[in-house]
């Protein structure tokens, strides 16, 4: 018989204490994997937004905080605050490669908001790569129609030929872009004049997406454009690093929970094995009798323990995965999550999460067995089997 | 000079600090090489604290034990543990099998801490189950053994590591007649291949068959020793 499987004996001895301590550190592991999981989607989440925005610099209006730096990455609707005129004397600097400008405006498709960008179509197209599925793109800047994202044309049954309302005026779908992965999947497009001539706005726009020729020189063109106008101008990873702040607040507060949890599981293991220890005087005392030094005791109860981190991290990753994919759908709605973007909250099977879950658990599980085990060494062969 | 494989000098041995009691009080004895010793006297004077010293299961307050010349009064755990797994053998009275193991996975224990191999553990585990006429209850569980049956594990476990002692701690004491008179048999049957076998009992069945008898009252050792033809 090996030690291993005399471990695994003991543990499984009894069995409603088995399933309680496992269930414990199931529970910890789980909510660790689902927290941390959803942590680690949301910041992909908003790293994609700001891969999609292709942007080397952004100018904003002056108005300036991590929830408008959100705003841009996730396409939202943005107060119309910078001069549309700038966007030609940006253009016009030196080494910038192209200015687009963004007029983000909230709206409804069947009374559910979705997000109406006025956009230069042509600068629009060639920044953003955009091909049609079906229809034809803006032929010109003047143009009364929309084009719409794959996703918006599905989630509202919506084809070519087929009129959404803006303000009292119909505006025909001329294009159906091809998916592209991004929140343009999910909005509706219309030439910038257009916009700002339906919706009654002056000559602004929500914000600009500038691109240069060389990105090393970003600091002299940020300066450059800060001379035109008096304006937020950000780099994008000072955009991303800014939202990803949020997002920090967030996951000291789901790691706090996943700890507590993890903690209580720990607990539970600590007292199990002290539980296990004083109903197995003798079985210790025998041992020890029988030559069993004090090492291979402490041997015994650890590897006891960390057997529980084992078979709890399992289960812990399985449940954790199987409840991510069940919550998903409810957590995505909460606002606070819905604001970051459009994340997949669910766990999506990784081996380093999974190996970390594993290797935490077991490590978790060793280090509060530590105690017991200790305990369980330093007794003597005579105290073991006398206080039995 | 005599082959002593135990030997005593001067035991003594008190429990509790304030109110102090004195199991056993100034023990000198020596045990020849293959011999059955039994120890004797009332309940309560010492015997198993005495072969626990003997055993090394628990220090001397004073005084010294030597096992095989070997000092182990003076010995760390680890020297001790090692002492108890290659040299002495343990039967108590009360069996103490793990319950959750079978009766070879029993035997097995006390070789799996010798650095035995699984293989030879499980071969030797069914070797001593066969010569304890158990050879099939091998997957039995304590629970679904009698006592004579389970005694016999502990005998056969105590030899699972092929100790040169055999300490008993009343061995045949929560055994029916039959059943002593089997466990017995088992016991003389060992002492024939050279085993040295101590013995506490209150059994003059065994008692009668001992070579040395040590009698111990109030902690101490009679004398003189009896010695049977």
């Amino acid at each position: 018989m090996s030690i291993f499987k005399f471990v695994f004996r003991n543990i499984l001895r009894r069995k409603g204490r088995f399933i309680f301590t496992l269930l414990g550190i199931t529970i910890g592991m789980a909510s660790f994997v689902a927290l941390l999981s959803m942590s680690d989607n949301l910041r992909s989440e908003v790293s994609q937004q700001a891969d999609d925005l292709g942007a080397d610099i952004i100018v904003m209006g002056r108005v300036d905080c991590p929830f408008i730096h959100r705003a841009v990455l996730a396409g939202e609707q943005l107060p119309e605050s910078v001069p549309r005129e700038i966007v030609g004397q940006i253009a016009a600097i030196n080494g910038i490669t192209a200015a687009i400008p963004y007029l983000t405006l909230g709206t409804s498709i069947q009374q559910t908001p979705v997000t109406l960008v006025g956009i230069l179509p042509n600068e629009m197209k060639a920044h953003r790569g955009w091909s049609v599925t079906s229809g034809a793109f803006f032929e010109d800047e003047g143009e009364n129609s929309v084009a719409i994202g794959s996703a918006t044309a599905t989630r509202f049954n919506l084809e070519i030929g087929n009129t959404l309302t803006f303000r009292g005026q119909d505006f025909p779908i001329t294009a159906i872009l091809r998916e592209t992965g991004s929140n343009d999947d999910i909005s509706v497009f219309m030439p910038l004049y257009v916009a700002q001539e339906t919706f009654g706005l002056d000559d602004y726009v929500s914000f600009i997406v500038v691109t240069v020729d060389n990105v090393a020189n970003t600091e002299r063109y940020i300066s450059a454009i800060m001379d035109i106008a008096n304006l937020s101008v950000s780099t994008n990873e000072e955009l991303l690093s800014s939202v990803l702040l949020i997002l920090g607040s967030l996951d000291v507060t789901l790691q706090l929970i996943a700890g507590v949890a993890l903690i209580a599981a720990a607990f539970g293991i600590i007292n199990t094995m002290m539980t296990a220890i004083y109903e197995r005087r003798r079985e210790i005392g025998i041992l020890r009798a029988t030559g069993c030094k004090r090492g291979a005791i402490f041997k015994i109860f650890i590897l006891e323990s960390g057997l529980y981190g084992l078979l709890g991290g399992l289960s812990g990753f399985a449940v954790g995965f199987v409840v991510s994919r069940l919550a998903a759908p409810l957590i995505e709605q909460n606002e606070f999550v819905a604001a970051l973007g459009n994340p997949d909250t669910a766990v999506a099977f990784s081996a380093p999460l999974f190996f970390t879950v594993i290797a935490l658990s077991v490590l978790i599980s060793a280090v509060s067995g530590l105690y017991p085990a200790w305990k369980a060494s330093k007794l003597t062969p005579m105290e073991a089997i006398r206080n039995v | 000079m005599s082959d002593w494989i135990i030997r005593t000098e001067n035991l003594e041995k008190t429990y509790g600090t304030k109110v102090k009691t004195h199991a056993l009080k100034d023990v000198s004895l020596k045990i020849p090489r293959g011999s059955f010793s039994c120890i004797i006297g009332p309940s309560g004077h010492g015997k198993s604290t005495l072969l626990q010293l003997i055993g090394g299961l628990d220090k001397p307050t004073s005084g010294r034990v030597f096992i095989d010349n070997i000092d182990i009064s003076s010995l760390n755990d680890n020297k001790l543990s090692e002492i108890r797994c290659e040299k002495i053998g343990f039967v108590f009275q009360s069996f103490n099998l793990l319950e959750n193991l079978t009766a070879s996975e029993n035997i097995q224990t006390a070789m799996m801490f010798a650095g035995t191999s699984q293989k030879s553990a499980n071969s030797r585990a069914l070797e001593l189950l066969d010569m304890v006429d158990l050879s099939d209850k091998s997957n039995s569980k304590p629970s679904e053994l009698l006592g004579g049956q389970l005694q016999r594990v502990a005998i056969a476990r105590s030899l699972a590591n092929d100790p040169d002692i055999l300490l008993m701690d009343e061995p045949t004491g929560n055994l029916d007649s039959q059943s002593e008179k089997d466990a017995l048999e088992h016991i003389f049957n060992i002492h024939k291949t050279g085993k040295t076998i101590v013995v506490v009992t209150h059994s003059s069945d065994i008692a009668k068959q001992a070579e040395l008898l040590f009698e111990i009252r109030d902690g101490r050792l009679m004398q003189p020793f009896r010695a049977t033809p």
